[in-house]
């Protein structure tokens, strides 16, 4: 007989029962089943029927169910923790191996870790400026509801973009969309605290605060009562503001200070984080704004057509953008019916208030967008064929653990800790880049952006940091993990060519990375393309060597107009006598970058209905100005110093103006009222880009300065020699004629220039920048392959050298292999790139998606450089000694 | 039957559960008989709180929990102290110990002078 069992240990089968895993709620049963089992044994042995000990038993035991219930719970419990502390041991193991395995090969590793910072990093700076842009809501309390109304012509394709106060008025007393509605318009003002300066103002409605939700951080913002003409001067000032003069913002409420000769009581102060426009210092109820273009615009009702404000609203919550569009534009309808003559032809055009920042920047966002998702494939795909790399040194490692019992789940799992370790560093490291690379991309995207938008690094982008790098990880790192985990102990143990599966994947990788290459490479040349074009695109100005700056004149001083003539025609004589100045000149505003003022026209012989004047744009300049900034005359002449206020009315018109009403080409002479009375034209002169480099130039006539001064002036001076000299020369001569007058946007034309075409610059640096990356990665993946595949066989091609091929016919070979590769990723990736062409043709000017002289520049690029990657290869394989592959045998 | 139903608290069952296994390996079933021997049947225990203390201090890492076979050969779970559990016996031998002899002496003291 055998021994007596153990009592502790159960016999085999039933041990074998458990390997299966532990049915809690069964062996709870099976317990509590043996005490009450064990239990009425004991009530039988003392005479009790056993159906009588049995539920003597339960009686005496108490709730079974719930005692079950109990233990099952705890025994749950207890199960999840030990689970999760075993996943948590092995995650911990298989961190500690990897940083070894890592550690013996830090070169493959090293380079790993750069290519996923490389791609982190470009796609954390481009989300931190997305999120920004486009998810981060406004910093208004209303933010998100804030919608911008303008003013647009029936059938325009964009909108004016300012509407006049009476209209705002209707809009505001007829609608029932909105919260409320507030208009604001800017303008600088002379302030007068300590040294005269010019202050940025901003001339805003009672329910303009109200609208955006703005609360005033200190003292009160307006009040209805302020903004009724006649109120006493109030404003309203800005944190920064507060602190700079006042030093402390506390100390600035109740100050006065005098603001174009009133002496206003600051009543408030706003964070600095709530104002609107982001830059503004001040702000001063509209009723009350003093000398300004907009007292026409508060009481005189003919002045309905005076447009120079802009409104927002607040929607209501709840109301679509729809149904408020649909409101005011009947109320538009209204207003053309009852004021024909200044509202005909006018409807209202709603944008959310974020289109405002955002509209114009989408096109190039997606084209950054997209860049940065290809760099990252690259990068990614450059990371998973260095892990097949690597893979191929293990192979006998892994049989080894296969065959002593490694599930595959773990080493799969141990793989895939490798990748994701290397991708965590890579993304750590590409956060730290990213830091650094935000501001390129964010130059490229946005170039001017309100100052609340900061791109921060914050936790959200932190995050998908993290998330990026992880996928990343994991993507790459799945492939190369299955494949090795799948090996049969046995072949890989016998040392048998197990690459061959893993070649072809390399294969794809490379010809992915090549074709990605090649898109990038076409967008970064059509958009340096992009640049060359700007840079000849004509101006109808030489901006070279002109330097220009403001001043407005205000006070009782300039309040005549002869005054204000006879200021800017002084100034343009000093600045004349400065050495090195070749011309001088002045206009309200300078080409470029300034639109516009807009006036109706009439053609004397061609009358038109009243209200349904065309609008053009006008230029008041005086005689120095077509000199200064060397715009070409075509016929008759420009002004000269005879006309002045007592002369007939004259004027200059572009060479748009004259082709569109005067075909034949005999405009000189035609009268033309441009809302001053019929003025005769005088002279035409080559089209300026007054609105915008881009696009097709308006019709535009010039007024001279000396009939109708306004009360701005800005003056070019062309001068040799350095321009910064000149603006402070400048500033001299007009701090010599009127102290107290200021004189800002001191500027070179070469400077308003290239802000105009900023954004095309900045992009495409950033897409060249982006290509040379693609490149580089490109390459040294091709170059790693082609080694590979040159290693692999080198028996082969040794024995074929002591066969007798010639070693250039063996370098020949290595280098169709690798062309053949290159040209694969090159057909691959044409469709894309012509995709991407076209794309960019709807957002930067002057691309030409069909012209192939940039793709076939891509492709000698990408030739080029495959051949490079592949020359060292060639030559070792050329150097392949055919003794050793005799020796091999 | 005991003259007095004595109800048990938790507590003071954790401790009697494990002094009943310190002697060896027990199922729960003779944990229960040993209370009931060892107090001369005056401890009566509710056995459905039993069960769910052997489980939370098996869980808590005082006591070991096997299946095995029991005297007649049926399959039952035995239970068996740690060393973490033996040191917590001692200490809650103790700590029990000096709150019993606190509340004997403050039963057996005379009245509060006035």
């Amino acid at each position: 007989m055998r021994s007596a069992p153990d009592p502790r240990r159960p016999p085999a089968w039933r041990r074998y029962l458990s390997f299966w895993g532990a049915d809690i709620a069964a062996d709870v049963d099976e317990e509590l089943r043996f005490h009450l089992e064990m239990r009425a044994a004991e009530y039988a042995a003392r005479g009790l029927t056993p159906d009588a000990a049995r539920s003597r038993a339960e009686q005496r035991f108490g709730n079974v169910h719930r005692a079950r219930e109990a233990c099952s719970r705890i025994d749950r419990q207890q199960a999840r923790a030990e689970t999760h502390a075993q996943m948590l041991l092995a995650l911990r193991q298989d961190t500690v191996y990897a940083l070894r395995v890592l550690r013996r090969q830090w070169l493959p590793a090293l380079a790993a870790v750069l290519c996923m910072a490389v791609g982190v990093s470009a796609t954390t700076a481009m989300f931190s400026v997305a999120d920004t842009l486009l998810l981060r809501p406004l910093p208004y309390p209303n933010g998100d509801r804030l919608v911008a109304i303008s003013t647009t012509q029936v059938g325009a394709a964009s909108s004016i973009g300012v509407s006049s106060y009476l209209d705002y008025r209707d809009w505001r007393a007829s609608q029932h969309s909105f919260d409320d509605m507030g208009a604001i318009g800017e303008t600088n003002f002379i302030m007068l605290h300590g040294e005269p300066r010019r202050v940025s103002a901003s001339l805003v409605t009672a329910s303009f605060f109200p609208t955006f939700g703005i609360g005033a951080e200190l003292g009160r913002v307006f009040s209805d009562a302020d903004d009724r003409p006649g109120a006493a001067p109030v404003m309203v000032v800005s944190d920064a503001f507060a602190r700079q003069e006042f030093g402390e913002p506390s100390r600035a409420l109740g100050e006065s200070i005098i603001v174009n000769g009133i002496a206003r009581t600051i009543v408030g102060v706003i964070p600095d984080r709530w104002r609107y426009p982001s830059r503004g210092d001040t702000w001063l109820p509209i009723a009350t704004g003093g000398y300004s273009g907009f007292s026409n615009g508060v009481e005189n009702s003919s002045s309905r057509g005076n447009r120079n404000l802009q409104v927002f609203g607040a929607l209501h919550r709840g109301v679509s953008l729809d149904r408020a569009r649909g409101e005011l534009a009947a109320v538009a309808a209204r207003l053309q019916r009852e004021w024909p003559g200044s509202n005909a032809q006018m409807t209202t055009s709603l944008a959310p208030m974020r289109d405002q920042y955002v509209g114009d920047i989408r096109g190039s966002l997606v084209a950054v967008i997209g860049a940065t998702m290809l760099v990252l494939l690259i990068a990614c795909a450059n990371v998973a064929a260095l892990q097949l790399a690597r893979a191929s040194a293990r192979t006998r490692e892994m049989a080894v653990r296969a065959a002593i019992g490694a599930s595959r789940g773990r080493i799969v799992r141990q793989l895939l800790t490798e990748s994701v370790v290397l991708s965590l560093a890579g993304g750590a490291l590409g956060t730290v880049l990213a830091v650094w690379a935000r501001e390129l991309i964010r130059r490229a995207v946005a170039p001017s952006t309100p100052a609340w938008m900061t791109f921060d690094i914050d936790g959200r982008v932190l995050l998908f940091a993290f998330g990026v790098s992880m996928l990343a990880g994991v993507a790459f790192g799945i492939a190369p993990a299955l494949r090795l985990a799948d090996l049969r102990a046995g072949t890989a143990l016998r040392n048998a060519t197990v690459g061959s599966s893993r070649s072809r994947l390399q294969r794809a990788f490379v010809v992915a990375e090549v074709a990605i290459s090649i898109m990038l490479v076409v967008s970064a040349s059509l958009a340096l393309e992009s640049v060359w074009r700007i840079d000849r695109i004509p101006l109808g100005i030489d901006p070279a060597g002109v330097v220009s700056f403001e001043v407005t004149m205000q006070g009782a001083r300039y309040d005549q107009p002869p005054a204000r003539a006879r200021l800017v025609d002084e100034v343009e004589q000093h600045l004349r006598a400065m050495p090195g100045v070749v011309a001088a000149g002045a206009a309200d505003r300078m080409p470029i970058n300034g639109c516009c003022s807009q006036f109706p026209m009439v053609i004397q012989g061609q009358p038109v209905a009243q209200g349904h004047e065309p609008f053009v744009t006008g230029t008041i300049a005086t005689p120095g100005y077509f000199a200064a900034l060397h715009v070409h005359l075509v016929a008759g002449r420009t002004f000269e110093a005879s006309d002045d206020a007592s002369a007939p009315k004259v004027m200059v018109i572009n060479q748009t103006f004259a082709h569109k009403y005067w075909p034949r080409g005999d405009a000189l002479g035609h009268l033309v009222n441009t809302g001053a009375g019929y003025a005769a034209i005088v002279g035409v002169v080559q089209d300026v880009k007054q609105a915008s480099i881009f696009g097709a130039p308006d019709p535009q006539f010039f007024r001279p300065y000396a009939q109708d001064p306004w009360t701005r002036a800005v003056f070019a001076v062309r001068a040799r020699g350095d321009l910064a000299q000149v603006a402070s020369a400048a500033r001299h001569v007009v701090r010599s004629i009127d102290p107290t007058m200021p004189i800002f946007d001191v500027q070179t034309l070469a400077q308003v220039f290239d802000e105009a075409t900023l954004t095309t610059r900045s992009l495409s640096r950033l897409l060249v920048a982006f290509a040379g990356i693609a490149l580089l990665l490109a390459a040294t993946g091709l170059y790693g392959l082609v080694s590979f595949l040159v290693e692999r066989r080198t028996r082969e091609l040794g024995l074929r050298v002591a066969l007798g091929a010639e070693p250039s016919r063996v370098a020949r070979m290595v280098i169709v292999q690798a062309s053949a590769l290159a040209g694969a990723g090159v057909a691959v990736g044409i469709g894309g790139a012509m995709l991407a062409a076209k794309w960019l043709a709807s957002t930067l000017y002057g691309v030409t998606p069909r012209d192939p002289s940039a793709y076939l520049l891509a492709v000698l690029i990408l030739g080029a450089a495959s051949l490079a990657a592949s020359y060292g290869p060639a030559r070792r394989a050329s150097r392949a000694d055919p003794m050793d592959a005799l020796r091999a045998e | 039957m005991p003259d007095a139903n004595v109800e048990v608290l938790r507590g003071t069952l954790d401790l009697l559960i494990l002094k009943a296994v310190s002697w060896g390996p027990t199922h729960g079933y003779g944990v229960a008989r040993w209370i009931e021997q060892a107090t001369d049947d005056v401890l009566q225990i509710e056995e459905g709180s039993l069960y769910p203390a052997l489980h939370r201090l098996q869980a808590r890492g005082w006591i070991d929990a096997a299946w095995g076979v029991s005297e007649n050969n049926r399959r039952a779970r035995f239970y068996s102290l740690t060393a973490k559990g033996r040191a917590q016996l001692r200490v809650e031998a103790a700590t029990w110990t000096r709150f019993a002899y606190a509340v004997f002496a403050a039963l057996e003291a005379p009245p509060r002078p006035a």
